[in-house]
């Protein structure tokens, strides 16, 4: 399994942007979860979520149409 | 043998390099003393434990070296900014963790510029610490779990 640096720190002799394997980190005297967890490394290959997936279709309504205005007797004076 | 004046200390903990966060380092080591006078045995002692020399005017108590008690000193300059020290050394509270630390950052150690290693319990933190108008830091004593490796080399 590699690993890229993405902190601004020197993470096991490495700069932002290199490439890690598991035995770097190991013989550099890290560890792999708490470099994960800390946000200094990040498995190489992973990808940010695309744009696709973090947006989320909205639920489509269905808007009634307007009612068609009716001339009845209850809203016309005249008619009365 | 140059004096030295601590600028471009390195120090690593869990991998990360930490050094331009932190303004103090103390690495120390305490032994533990051990008592060990008998009746009649109370003069000079060598280092192998023979008696070298006559009788000494007065009885003196004997003492040799017992378990040694290492602990490291840190002073951090407090930062909550994403991969700093706030979201390194967080995680490792309660972990013995692997350090090291070099007088002058380099890529090897030597006679000159040895790099010691060591394993820490990190047992404590002062996420905030400070008053108003005065920098954050955070000063932290660990012990060490096991012996400090000096490599020369």
């Amino acid at each position: 399994m590699e690993y890229i640096v993405i902190s601004n720190k020197k993470v096991c002799g490495k700069f932002n942007g290199d490439k890690l394997t598991e035995s770097d980190i190991i013989s550099a005297g890290g560890q792999v979860e708490f470099l994960l967890a800390s946000g200094h490394i990040k498995k190489a290959g992973q990808t940010p979520k695309s744009v696709k997936e973090t947006i989320k279709e909205e639920p489509q309504v269905q808007k009634e149409e307007p009612k068609a205005f009716v001339f009845n007797t209850y809203n016309n004076e005249g008619d009365k | 043998m140059a004096r030295i004046v601590l600028t471009d200390v390195e120090v690593i903990i869990g991998g990360v390099t930490l050094s331009d966060h932190v303004a103090s380092v103390t690495l120390g080591s305490t032994y533990d003393i051990i008592e060990t006078t008998a009746f009649g045995n109370t003069g000079q002692v060598g280092p192998t434990g023979a008696v070298t020399g006559a009788s000494v005017p007065s009885a003196a108590r004997q003492r040799t070296a017992g378990l040694v008690d290492n602990s490291v000193t840190f002073e951090f300059h407090q930062d909550f900014a994403a991969s700093e020290v706030e979201a390194t050394i967080y995680p490792l509270l309660g972990t013995v963790v692997a350090c090291s630390v070099q007088p002058v950052a380099a890529a090897g150690a030597s006679a000159t510029n040895p790099q010691y290693n060591f394993f820490a319990l990190a047992s404590e933190w002062t996420p905030l610490n400070g008053a108003v108008g005065e920098l954050s830091t955070a000063s932290v004593t660990w012990p060490i779990s096991g012996p400090i490796t000096k490599a020369v080399s």
